[in-house]
């Protein structure tokens, strides 16, 4: 359990990193989008990086939009520790992202962000508060387990 | 362009189509693919080719789903990217081909901000004449280049020659090219898709603007540009002039005299900013190249006479170069 609260804290971080680059790209150079998925799986560690790696091989491979690629994927993201809600915030990267002229796309992701950072806060917090239970309870049940053993 | 050459334009052409479409392209004979000029999608509507005057229905209605994946294709999912070109109501593609657009327009200030919503398409199947010039400049500027304006009825081959003749020049000289609409050089992602040479290439920009930026940071000794349209850019053109630098333009014309009907360029002939005149004729399929040369008016020599025959535009006499040395091209 502390892992997975963990684990939520860095795929937060990870995809909120990703998102502020991707916002950053579209708005400041108009980059295209295949050209700014190596940058992000390059810069991003962690979830974002092996997520949007993902896509970029279903881009590349099968010859897929970003959106139909993004969609696709959206399964895996169930494997990084993320509420359903976070995962339905990122899922919608995919609608916004290379849709939009870039002004749009900047209000967005700009919304998108603002949601993300104040679950990556929450999530803090909890990692926080009941990691220190869930390591306690951990100890404590290995002293329990080693008594039991001798 | 030979038959090898045109065969990959319509495979590059043809490979951005959605694959129902892409399969009907290739339903096409293939003797007659080299003819193929543009693929046409409207929504609800067959899909179709047109080359050579001739329409032929490939497919059953296209649909929105595919007109949308061939626009995710040509900005390679990035509409942001594009946005100039698609405002403007078109997209280049890699290999220099050109997705015309059609759709609802959006306005702020009486100038369109946006298109959306799009209804049809035309891809239009880019093909260039490597070689077209080689001979031409050879016979022109025996002594150097010269401002040369190239004329033609739309659809006459201007462009195709004004590109090549900018390949060929940039060669020697050092050739900066004004690409407004993107058609010369056809910039994708900052790489021209067409060979033009040694040629220094800024696409989209007013005319006007982009010869001051040419003038100011690439020491162009000519500058080629596609048809200027205004007084503001003809007048940019002549203040230009001033540097010593040259030019190669075209404009939209049937003959050699409606040129003075267009404002803008009875302003440069009467300015003397042209030496030389390509007049392009079509006719039965085949293309032919008049050369005029602006020259003196002889005393025992008048227009229209004997074996040199020339036009008289805004007081300045233009020889026409004798017939044996106009060519007949593709």
């Amino acid at each position: 359990m502390n892992n997975r609260l963990k684990g939520r804290v860095a795929a937060l971080k990870s995809f909120l990193g990703a998102i502020q680059l991707l916002q950053a790209e579209i708005v400041f150079r108009r980059s295209a989008l295949p050209d700014i998925l190596p940058m992000i799986i390059r810069e991003c560690s962690g979830a974002a990086s092996a997520f949007f790696r993902q896509v970029q091989q279903c881009m590349l491979r099968d010859g897929e939009s970003f959106l139909s690629a993004f969609e696709l994927l959206v399964p895996e993201l169930r494997h990084f520790d993320l509420k359903w809600s976070e995962i339905e915030w990122i899922a919608s990267v995919g609608h916004i992202a290379g849709r939009y002229d870039a002004a749009t796309q900047a209000d967005r992701l700009s919304g998108l962000i603002a949601q993300l950072e104040q679950a990556l806060q929450q999530a803090q917090e909890e990692y926080g508060q009941k990691g220190k239970l869930y390591r306690a309870l951990g100890v404590t049940a290995g002293v329990m387990i080693a008594l039991v053993a001798i | 362009m030979n038959q090898q050459e045109c065969s990959k334009q319509f495979m590059t052409a043809a490979g951005l189509l959605p694959e129902r479409l892409w399969r009907a392209a290739f339903t096409v004979p293939p003797d007659e693919r080299e003819k193929i000029e543009e693929f046409r999608l409207r929504i609800g509507r067959p899909f179709c080719a047109v080359g050579a005057g001739k329409r032929y229905t490939l497919a059953d209605a296209v649909t929105r789903g595919e007109l949308d994946e061939l626009l995710q294709r040509a900005t390679r999912s990035s509409i942001h990217t594009y946005m100039e070109q698609i405002r403007q109501g078109f997209i280049t593609v890699p290999s220099g081909h050109r997705l015309g657009l059609c759709g609802e327009t959006a306005e702020q200030n009486g100038e369109i901000t946006n298109l959306r919503s799009f209804s049809s398409c035309n891809l239009r199947i880019a093909r260039q004449m490597i070689g077209l010039a080689d001979a031409l400049c050879a016979q022109i500027y025996q002594n150097g280049f010269e401002s040369t304006l190239i004329l033609a009825p739309p659809g006459g081959g201007k462009t195709t020659l004004l590109r090549d003749m900018a390949r060929v020049l940039s060669q020697s000289l050092n050739v900066a090219l004004a690409d407004e609409r993107m058609e010369i050089a056809a910039c994708r992602d900052g790489e021209p898709q067409f060979d033009v040479g040694q040629c220094d290439v800024m696409s989209g920009g007013s005319k006007s603007e982009v010869m001051t930026m040419l003038l100011r940071s690439m020491s162009p000794q000519v500058i080629a540009l596609d048809e200027i349209t205004g007084e503001r850019d003809a007048e940019a053109l002549i203040s230009a002039s001033y540097t010593g630098c040259r030019f190669l333009t075209t404009v939209h014309a049937g003959c050699v005299q409606e040129l003075m009907l267009r404002p803008a360029y009875r302003q440069l002939i009467e300015q003397g900013i042209f030496q030389h005149i390509i007049e392009i004729r079509l006719r039965d399929g085949r293309r032919s190249y008049h050369m005029y040369t602006e020259g003196e008016m002889q005393c025992d020599q008048a227009v229209g006479s004997g074996a040199h025959r020339g036009v008289v535009l805004g007081g300045r006499v233009f020889h026409e170069q004798p017939a044996e040395r106009s060519r007949c091209g593709a």
